[in-house]
């Protein structure tokens, strides 16, 4: 893997297959958990009638038979009525990713049955903004993942939803949490530890690495962007409206 | 053609500004989104300079909490939801509290 770089209107990373493929599941999961059709599906369903030759269909990422809502629309898809209470979240990442917007249950209650399903629809379309960047990589050694400008935004949130559904599922609550995270990577296997345990503390680990591949892409992509919008604002003597790029 | 508001003016739009700022965004703290992003949303949503956006983002990061905005209850929302599509975790609350 190779970090973003800025390269005229896009940013471009380098990751290989393996990299490219398990973002990219993972991506499609995440949007699954916020109420999506897998976006390998719902792309197959599209290229029915508009057939992308882009799309790379040599893996199965989305086919696990973990999927749920399989064959039904996305939920975003249903219309929520906008008298419906909208419930909170169960799964303690989604509620993370759709969180209380007040410590008043009622007010909570209020902004989520107004913002729910337009958040999802948001946060969907970033995954799969990012998800189809992964699965159309280009350069000279098919190993660029390309992002553009207008596209950067969306990107770099839905690469924090992810982190934060990993981060969920790996125990992170605390910033020392955060900040170990990392050095398990590193770690020796304890002694002792074999068969279950040894197969265990793999998965943990690989999900580590998932976790801190992404950490080092949004760390790289947001730090360009940065400076790119620095670079904007300087020129243009710091006249950047306030809430003008919001999204 | 416009120009400049005179001194006056912008003492009392002020004052006026906090009478209609009953409320507060408040951004929390998180183990996972990095500085580098909370000051990007800082500063390309909120328009902020660069020392104000890394100020706001280390007091979030060291005191846990921090108010990134005021207004009425209805720009408090829509900035919310804005942190929310962002990922970042935040809240609406009555300024008085």
């Amino acid at each position: 893997m190779r970090g973003f770089v800025a390269r005229q209107q896009e940013y471009v990373a380098r990751l290989d297959a393996d990299e490219r493929a398990v973002l990219a599941g993972i991506a499609s999961e995440v949007g699954v958990l916020l109420g999506a059709t897998p976006f390998r599906r719902a792309a197959r369903v599209a290229q029915q009638t508009a057939p992308d030759p882009q799309v790379d269909e040599s893996d199965d990422e989305d086919d696990e038979p973990g999927d749920v809502l399989d064959d039904g629309p996305p939920l975003s898809a249903l219309g929520w009525p906008w008298q419906r209470p909208v419930e909170r979240p169960t799964d303690s990442a989604v509620r993370r990713l759709l969180p209380d917007a007040s410590e008043d249950p009622e007010q909570a209650a209020e902004f989520r049955r107004l913002t729910d399903a337009d958040l999802r629809e948001r946060k969907i379309a970033g995954l799969r903004t990012w998800w189809q960047a992964l699965r159309a990589p280009g350069g000279r050694h098919g190993d660029a993942v390309a992002v553009t400008a207008a596209e950067a935004p969306a990107v770099a949130a839905a690469m924090t939803d992810v982190r934060l559904v990993l981060a969920d599922r790996l125990g992170v609550r605390t910033d020392e949490d955060g900040e170990r995270i990392y050095q398990e990577l590193t770690e020796p296997v304890p002694p002792g530890s074999g068969g279950r345990d040894s197969e265990a503390i793999a998965v943990r680990r690989a999900f580590v690495g998932v976790y801190a591949m992404l950490s080092e892409l949004q760390e790289t992509l947001v730090g360009a962007m940065l400076e790119q919008s620095r670079a904007r604002r300087t020129s243009q003597g710091g006249a950047d409206g306030p809430r003008g790029t919001g999204g | 053609m416009s120009s400049a508001p005179h001194l006056d003016e912008v003492v009392a739009s002020d004052a006026q500004a906090s009478l209609d700022a009953p409320w507060v965004t408040i951004v929390w703290n998180d183990p996972v989104n990095l500085m580098t992003y909370v000051t990007y949303v800082f500063e390309t949503y909120f328009g902020h300079p660069r020392q104000v956006a890394e100020h706001l983002m280390r007091r979030v990061h060291t005191e846990g909490r921090a108010v990134v905005s005021r207004g009425t209850l209805e720009a408090m929302e829509v900035d919310v939801q804005a942190m929310h599509g962002f990922g970042l975790w935040a809240t609406v609350q009555s300024s008085s509290r």
